[in-house]
């Protein structure tokens, strides 16, 4: 699968990233002063005040931002959109091509086409942000246990963590959803997450291990902090930037991936109303009704282009290196 | 570095071995009785029955079907066969050409088109060109296939009528729409990394000496600038061979071709346990063998690199 090379290429960036740690700016001087900030106070020098400035400045983050918006609100309150029920069906009335009064045509069944497009954002936005919470709690359990106590700990996850990624997780939730008879969103949730969550593991045992060894924790340990508090106080603040922004784009790699299961049959399953299911039912009649195919692929594309975008300009924002 | 290229070796064998083991026990796990279905509606003897399992050693406990599975992989390249008697091995020689057709295409769009794109954004750096490689592969990077290959089936199958929209009839023609879904993400990642790579490199202190010596744009750029530039998209794009099977599943169920990749699919709705097995299995094998050899090669490549 492809998305699966932006996950590796990920690790990559990140690890050749990690060599810097991503915010030693919290403890030492202020990052912010270099760059013009001078007037500010230095609450405004944090890492996130400082990130969200360049954010600010972003044209990209400022466009997904946007369109973010308002998939989220369609997923959250359809009938903004809409006041068409996705469930009026008329069999007489079915692929009729757009028109004035049915922006998007009809479907198969005859149901305004409109509606179930815009009512499939939402399980497709329940998928991609359960699995993107899921990694995230995982890989900060992984990541943190691993990259601070090193040796046999870091020699078992790390292992474990091997294995997993080398089964490309299509194949894997393609093979594991199957034995699975009824599948709605949790279900696939919880595949995608038990074969996609590797990445996200290594990336943050990568930056945890790059803070590990800084002053700031030698001080704390000296000082007699318990492992707790140090992981608390002050590894965990200082690694979790690659991650968040990571995982933000992980939800579009996620939303892509569900789609593209429940296409190949094996995601959702009628009567749900998903964007895959569309793509399914379309394909039959490409040549026929070619706008059936256009709306739903439109949508997962805006839709998974805006998390990406996002969490990319996050990301950057987010480590320090990247600044010019 | 030996001592490296042992131990990565010595990793290979249990990974390889749990992937595969985790393949072979999920798809243990698949409802139904295939036996019965095999049958139909038409009742079948409990006799008959007992021998197809028997043959097909769904008798044995699980470890032991695996072992005999793999010791079958092993000693004979037998991937089992199908219910209705055809060996998987005769499937794989039909079907691994079109798949690998398609693989060729991808990666010679991804080659190509990716690091020429990269340089010329690198070498002009700001300028018109840059920007609109930059914007290109932004968006190149954000779709996913599935979408990529829907939009090229709709505009330039459908809409411009350039290119068969299904199946392979038309020979490397048809694999052009398919190979185009499938290499842009790694197309436009490709393009990034070598564009950042020689922006890096052109600003280096060993290419400010060649130009100081008088060396030509051309030579500058070509034998010193290009030449570090290019080790770590070498090995992304050997990596990227590997992932390149999985995006087959999708293309060629889009695109309607008679691959490995779409008989996976059509095997998974067709609940044929063995061809599922059989061709992940090999995917999975495929996967493993790339991602060694790229790590190796990477080693290689990269004199900075040391491993301890």
């Amino acid at each position: 699968m492809s998305e699966k090379t932006e996950l590796d290429e990920t690790t990559t960036r990140d690890a050749r990233a990690s060599t810097t740690p991503p915010s030693e700016v919290k403890t030492s001087a202020p990052v912010g002063a270099g760059d013009g900030g001078s007037g500010r106070k230095e609450a405004e020098a944090s890492l996130w005040a400082d990130a969200w400035r360049s954010l600010r400045r972003n044209p990209w983050f400022l466009v997904s931002g946007a369109l973010l918006v308002v998939i989220i609100a369609m997923a959250v309150v359809p009938q903004l959109f809409t006041s068409v029920s996705p469930h009026a069906c008329d069999l007489s009335q079915n692929r009729q091509a757009p028109t004035a009064d049915q922006w998007f045509g009809t479907d198969i069944q005859g149901c305004d086409y409109y509606s179930r497009v815009i009512h499939g954002a939402r399980n497709s936005m329940i998928v991609g942000v359960v699995v993107s919470a899921g990694v995230f709690v995982i890989a900060v359990l992984v990541g943190l246990l691993a990259g601070y106590f090193g040796g046999w700990i870091d020699g078992l996850l790390s292992r474990t963590t091997d294995m997993v990624f080398a089964i490309p997780y299509m194949l894997g939730a393609l093979v594991f959803l199957n034995i699975i008879e009824d599948r709605g969103p949790m279900q696939v949730a919880l595949v995608l997450m038990l074969f996609t969550w590797p990445t996200s593991a290594r990336l943050m045992r990568g930056s945890v291990m790059s803070v590990v060894n800084s002053e700031y924790v030698m001080a704390a340990k000296a000082l007699g902090a318990g492992h707790v508090t140090i992981m608390r106080r002050h590894i965990l603040p200082n690694s979790l930037g690659p991650l968040i922004g990571y995982s933000t784009v992980f939800i579009g790699i996620i939303i892509g991936a569900e789609a593209t299961l429940t296409f190949l049959g094996v995601g959702l399953q009628q009567p749900a109303i998903s964007w895959g299911l569309q793509l399914t039912d379309a394909q039959s009649y490409v040549t026929s009704s070619p706008h059936l195919l256009l709306f739903p692929v439109i949508f997962v594309g805006v839709t998974v282009f805006a998390f990406m975008t996002l969490g990319d300009a996050v990301r950057d924002a987010l480590d320090p290196k990247s600044k010019r | 570095m030996t001592r490296y290229i042992i131990r990565r070796l010595l990793q290979f064998v249990p990974v390889v071995i749990i992937a595969t083991l985790i393949v072979y026990a999920l798809n243990f796990l698949m409802p139904g009785d295939p036996i019965r279905a095999l049958a139909g509606d038409r009742p079948m003897s409990e006799a008959a029955m007992e021998t197809i399992r028997e043959e097909y050693n769904l008798n044995d406990p699980f470890l032991v079907q695996y072992g005999k599975y793999v010791w079958g992989i092993i000693t004979a390249g037998d991937f089992g066969s199908t219910f209705s008697g055809r060996p998987l091995s005769d499937i794989i020689a039909q079907r691994l050409p079109t798949t690998l057709m398609l693989a060729a295409v991808t990666f010679s769009i991804q080659a190509v088109i990716g690091i020429i794109a990269g340089i010329l954004a690198g070498l002009y750096k700001d300028r018109f060109i840059d920007r609109l490689v930059q914007v290109t592969t932004v968006i190149m990077v954000a779709l996913p296939t599935l979408v990529i290959g829907f939009l090229l089936q709709l505009i330039f199958g459908l809409n411009l009528d350039w290119f068969p929209i299904a199946g392979t009839r038309d020979g490397l023609v048809s694999y052009i729409l398919p190979g185009i879904a499938l290499a842009a993400v790694s197309t436009g990642m490709a393009a990034r990394m070598v564009r950042g790579e020689l922006v890096d490199a052109l600003q280096s202190d060993y290419v400010r000496t060649a130009t100081a010596k008088g060396l030509s744009r051309q030579r500058v750029v070509l034998r010193h600038g290009l030449r570090n530039s290019l080790i770590p998209v070498v090995t992304f794009l050997g990596a990227d061979l590997a992932t390149l099977l999985g995006g087959t599943m999708v293309i060629e169920t889009v695109f309607n071709i008679p691959g490995l990749g779409a008989m996976i699919v059509d095997s998974i709705k067709g609940q044929e346990g063995t061809v599922v097995v059989g061709i992940v299995t090999l995917f999975v094998l495929f996967f493993v063998t790339i991602n060694l050899i790229v790590d190796l090669l990477y080693a290689l490549l990269d004199p900075r690199i040391r491993y301890e």
